[in-house]
């Protein structure tokens, strides 16, 4: 699964950054990868049991999964956490005031909760490593509230519920390089952040890879090792949060977890399982309502994108040049019944439907194909080639899916590009040259920023694009970047940067103009009034 | 010790003829306080509670005239226009009985003299260059070295002497986290949310605060703002070294910039004075590394490249000597570009317009070898092109360290007067030209120059050795003094012209006048004893 699902960039980062936040379900992914045609065969998520040192077939689609946070951005603010000093500052993007809140010990991983409604305030939520508990914070007209929930002690990642009623504290064991394998983290912390109900830690299967919620906020999944988990959130009677079933995902022996991928409607109905290597999909009822079936295409499926609304999932195999379209809730009880187009002429792996669910993009990042497919599925399905001028690492679709940003690969110069691609129009794309690698990327229906960035010779900027124009402006940046995003409620768009004071810039997405804040606990000692 | 000691036998004799001034019995005051102002000299005579001021008149003479001031002077300075003078008085300490004075503040015009009691005796007093304010404080000092038991250092006071209106003194608090005031600096008007309008800066040793002077005098005045420099994470404390200040764009209420170097940090912290949610002040804080500590900051422009200056590149310079760099911080962005520059440097003072720059960007003039080896001056010009700041480095070498850069009043503001630091001389420095004259003295001189631009004195301190030199012909005359000299000013005269009046500080003071345009020693008029000038 590719598609970036909000405004919110996602950091790779192969060290911890002081200011770590978590991301939410719906945070874009990006990363900073190898040049494709890398051999990394049987490592990996993606890994392709396939090759071999003697079959130098095409290696693995690669995935670029986020592996570390950002600052997160609520309506009108900016939260950063320190864990040095335990506290959280809080950023008013319009006004740039800093005021710092005390988390607990450590504070790391931080979620902006979705507004309840109007008056809600802002509301993040924060792990705190070192005392093992959360922080709840909410400003609120003025004021700040605060509240602690104790979690599960390995808790580095938090999901948050589209209503922003629930917030769930696991532990993500990719994030912990090492671990022994007897530690399972299975624990989740499900946190009802309005106190109506107690926070209750339940436990789950092996090693969760993805915990989510369905769209009612009444159930929540984790995806773990032993299949998937199925949480009540609310059973009634004022009782705490439950764990209702656990769904096997199929026997596939030690370690076939990280070959798989694992794809859950919002509905919490279906799992859909891909295994690298396989040309069937695996179909599986989560609601406890039928049995599991396998779709069989003609080819291992390279990769799997499951609509926003759950309509459908699209599926590729690489092998044959196909694209095949899987009814939802109707390719479970018949599984020979789906759409299929074969996308001739062009090489193809990867799948990134648009949040929109009417168009998905369509390319390869296994070899360096400078082409983009288009592909339509409404009314009928259909493809459109666009060809692009460097090799493709990542694809980031708009959430309208009128324009795209594509990352290409970083050359051995060091430097990066991006493309900027229009899906609606029939137009060419436009490459932009960087000035280094790609690190972070957020993509909007109006604009997107890339930042760049190279520790080795100490240049980093941010691109900020505009659509439909495509319209770039470059911005130098004093430190290397490590997030981006955008706070349309003050217009402007922010990368926060790597700093022991803390560092972010903001642009003001009107004029253009660029306001760098270094020292934000510092900033937070600003007194003015007649009160410290 | 009598006054008069040596006049004892003489008078004696006369002792029952009559009363005289118990300012006989007191013993003359030897002050270093001697002020310049526009039209004449003033020696405070502490003992006497009095400023004598020595006035120039038409015919070359002297006439004296006293101002009664506070007991215990502890500051006199002149306002910038040179038209007032200030004294600050400790009163009486301890102050017992009635008759002893309390601390005062007294104003002398040339029209008459206005004396202000204060609460509590001041040590410090920061002048506004506008000329309207002032500010009493306690000046940085060691603990105990205070005449009162216990004292408040952030108790301070604000002379508003605003135009067409009587002087009003308004005290004022800071609010204080532990710190006492180092440095104040006023303003000149800046564009801020809420209005146009003057602020005084005040450096303590550990935070800055910033005292809104346009509601001085409202019942509730606007709050001080106080930005904390130390982030509270550790138990060392960030000390402001100095500051410099920036208005932004003239149209733009909320880019007004203020930069603070750190004492022993490698950090400059920019802060702008943004709007905060309220639409009043808010100042916002950013930080950057130079490299090294900096010695002297400023703000500065990249040039225009359009008819409008302030869309220049504005920078913070920074002069960090240790690596012989000047770095130019982008205020917005706290992206630094380094300079590289040939010596270390550790002073730069802003020329362009004496150096003709303007629309191609600021002209600095970097001075002060931080090094024995160091020697010269060097130009750092700013420009743009392409949209790209640039910059160039001229040198030009002295082969003598600089220590000290005199301005020079117009219409000669196109020149320097550059003191070396081994008192062999000086240099005229011509910033349009790019020229440097050198001038040899036999020994280390004092110079000053006149407030009409047009000559430079030199002086050797306790010895009548004097030179007058013409900044235009750079002729060095040499005006040979009877009485030694301790300070010298160049002050306007009654009738027109201008005079030298040359201060021998020993002993009962004596005062030398010398024409300052037709400079003729045997034409100087010496009044000595002018310690004794009105005592009946």
């Amino acid at each position: 699964m590719h598609a970036p699902k909000s405004a919110l960039g996602l950091v790779l980062l192969a060290t911890s950054s002081i200011y770590a936040c978590g991301a939410s379900d719906s945070a874009t992914t990006f990363g900073a990868e190898a040049p494709s045609g890398a051999a990394d065969a049987g490592t990996g998520p993606s890994g392709n049991g396939g090759a071999s040192a003697v079959d130098a077939g095409p290696p693995p689609e690669k995935e670029i999964e986020s592996s570390f946070q950002a600052p997160v951005a609520t309506g009108n603010f900016v939260w950063v956490a320190n864990p040095a000093s335990g506290r959280v500052a809080y950023i008013d993007a319009k006004t740039l005031e800093v005021k710092v809140a005390f988390a607990g010990n450590g504070p790391t991983q931080i979620a902006a909760l979705p507004s309840t409604g109007a008056g809600s305030g802002d509301a993040t939520v924060v792990l705190n490593a070192l005392s093992h508990d959360a922080t709840l914070l909410r400003a609120k007209e003025g004021v700040l509230e605060r509240k602690t929930f104790a979690v599960g002690d390995d808790a580095n990642k938090w999901s948050v519920s589209k209503d922003g009623r629930w917030a769930i504290a696991w532990s993500d064991a990719s994030l912990v390089p090492g671990a022994a394998k007897s530690r399972g983290f299975q624990d989740l912390t499900v946190i009802d952040v309005t106190g109506a109900l107690p926070p209750q830690i339940l436990s789950v299967g092996y090693r969760p890879t993805a915990v989510g919620f369905d769209g009612a906020g009444k159930l929540a999944y984790a995806v773990t090792e032993d299949g998937v988990a199925l949480l009540e959130l609310s059973p009634g009677g004022g009782a705490a949060p439950r764990l209702v079933r656990n769904v096997p995902l199929g026997s596939d022996g030690p370690g076939a977890a990280t070959a798989r991928d694992v794809s859950v409607t919002p509905d919490l109905r279906f799992a859909f399982v891909r295994r690298t290597g396989d040309a069937k999909v695996g179909v599986v009822p989560l609601d406890g309502v039928g049995a599991a079936v396998d779709v069989t295409l003609d080819g291992p499926v390279t990769d799997l994108d499951l609509a926003e609304d759950g309509s459908k999932a699209v599926a590729v195999v690489r092998e044959t040049g196909k694209v095949f379209v899987l009814p939802v809730p109707a390719i479970a009880t018949k599984p020979l019944e789906f759409a299929s187009l074969p996308i001739t002429g062009e090489t193809v792996g990867s799948v990134s439907l648009a949040p929109a669910g009417d168009r998905a993009l369509l390319y390869t990042t296994a070899t360096p194909v400078e082409r983009l497919s288009v592909l339509s599925l409404a009314p009928a399905l259909s493809f459109r080639a666009l060809r692009l001028y460097a090799p493709v690492a990542a694809v980031f679709p708009a959430p309208a899916a009128a324009n795209a940003v594509v990352l290409h690969t970083t050359g051995s110069d060091g430097l990066g590009a991006f493309s900027l691609v229009p899906v609606a129009d029939t137009l060419p794309a436009k490459i932009v040259q960087m000035n280094a690698a790609p690190f972070a990327v957020s993509v909007r229906d109006d604009l997107a920023i890339v930042a760049e960035r190279n520790d080795t010779t100490r240049v980093y900027g941010a691109w900020i694009a505009r659509f439909p124009s495509f319209r770039t402006e470059h911005f130098p940046l004093a430190s290397a970047p490590l997030a981006v995003g955008v706070v349309p409620s003050a217009g402007r768009a922010f990368v926060s940067q790597m700093h022991p004071e803390g560092r972010i810039t903001f642009f003001d997405l009107a004029t253009g103009a660029a306001r760098t804040l270094t020292g934000f606990e510092l900033a937070s000692r600003v007194v003015t009034g007649g009160t410290p | 010790m009598k006054r008069f000691a040596y006049l004892l036998p003489f008078f004696a004799g006369l002792a029952a003829c009559g009363d005289r001034s118990a300012a006989w019995e007191d013993a003359p005051a030897t002050t270093s306080l001697t002020v310049g102002l526009a039209d004449r000299v003033v020696v405070i005579d502490d003992a006497l509670h009095r400023a004598l001021a020595i006035a120039p008149q038409a015919d070359g003479s002297a006439r004296f005239t006293t101002t009664t001031v506070g007991h215990t002077v502890t500051a006199a300075v002149a306002t910038a226009d040179r038209a007032r003078l200030l004294v600050l008085a400790a009163g009486d300490q301890p102050r017992k009985t009635n008759k002893d004075e309390p601390p005062s503040l007294a104003i002398l015009t040339a029209t008459g003299s206005q004396r202000f009691p204060l609460e509590s005796p001041h040590s410090g007093v920061a002048l506004d260059p506008e000329g309207r304010y002032a500010a009493l404080y306690a000046l940085p000092a060691a603990a105990g070295s205070t005449p009162n038991f216990v004292e408040n250092p952030n108790e301070i006071v604000i002379v508003d002497a605003a135009p067409g209106e009587a002087p009003r003194l308004v005290p004022h608090t800071l609010r204080s986290f532990g710190g006492r005031p180092q440095r104040l600096t006023f303003t000149a008007p800046l564009g801020l949310p809420g209005g146009t309008r003057r602020l005084l800066v005040v450096e303590t040793d550990r935070d800055i605060s910033l005292v809104d002077l346009a509601s001085i005098h409202d019942p509730t005045p606007r709050p001080d703002i106080t930005i904390r420099l130390t982030s509270g994470s550790s138990a060392t404390t960030a000390k402001p070294a100095g500051i410099a200040i920036d208005d932004g764009d003239p149209t733009v209420d909320d880019d007004a910039r203020i930069g603070v170097r750190l004492d022993n940090d490698a950090s400059v912290v920019l802060i702008t004075l943004s709007r905060g949610t309220n639409g009043e002040l808010q100042p916002t804080l950013n930080l950057a590394a130079v490299g090294g500590t900096p010695t002297d900051i400023a703000f500065v422009r990249a040039g225009a490249g359009s008819a409008d200056p302030t869309k220049a590149g504005l920078r913070l310079a920074a002069l960090v000597p240790g690596t012989r760099r000047a770095v130019l911080v982008d205020p917005a962005t706290s992206i630094t570009t380094d300079v590289s520059l040939p010596d270390a440097y550790s002073k730069l003072a802003l020329v362009t317009a004496e150096a003709g720059g303007g629309a191609g960007g600021d002209v600095a003039l970097l001075y002060g070898g931080y090094t024995s080896a160091s020697g010269g001056v060097a130009f750092l010009s700013l420009g743009k092109a392409s949209g790209e700041p640039y910059r160039s480095v001229e040198v030009l070498s002295l082969g003598s360290a600089i220590g000290s850069v005199l301005a020079v009043p117009a219409p000669n503001a196109n020149l320097k007067i550059l003191s070396q630091t081994n008192g062999a001389g000086f240099f005229v420095l011509d910033l349009a030209a790019r020229t440097a004259s050198p001038l040899q003295t036999r020994s280390a001189a004092s110079l000053l120059t006149a407030a009409d631009g047009s000559r430079l004195w030199a002086y050797q301190a306790r010895t009548g050795n004097l030179s007058r030199i013409g900044l235009d012909d750079l002729h060095p005359v040499s005006v040979p003094l009877e009485r030694p000299i301790d300070a010298a000013f160049d002050v306007a005269r009654v009738g027109g012209g201008r005079t030298l009046i040359a201060l021998d500080k020993s002993g009962l003071f004596a005062a030398t006048l010398v024409d300052a345009d037709r400079p003729d020693a045997t034409q100087a008029r010496t009044y000595p004893a002018i310690a004794l000038e009105g005592i009946q």
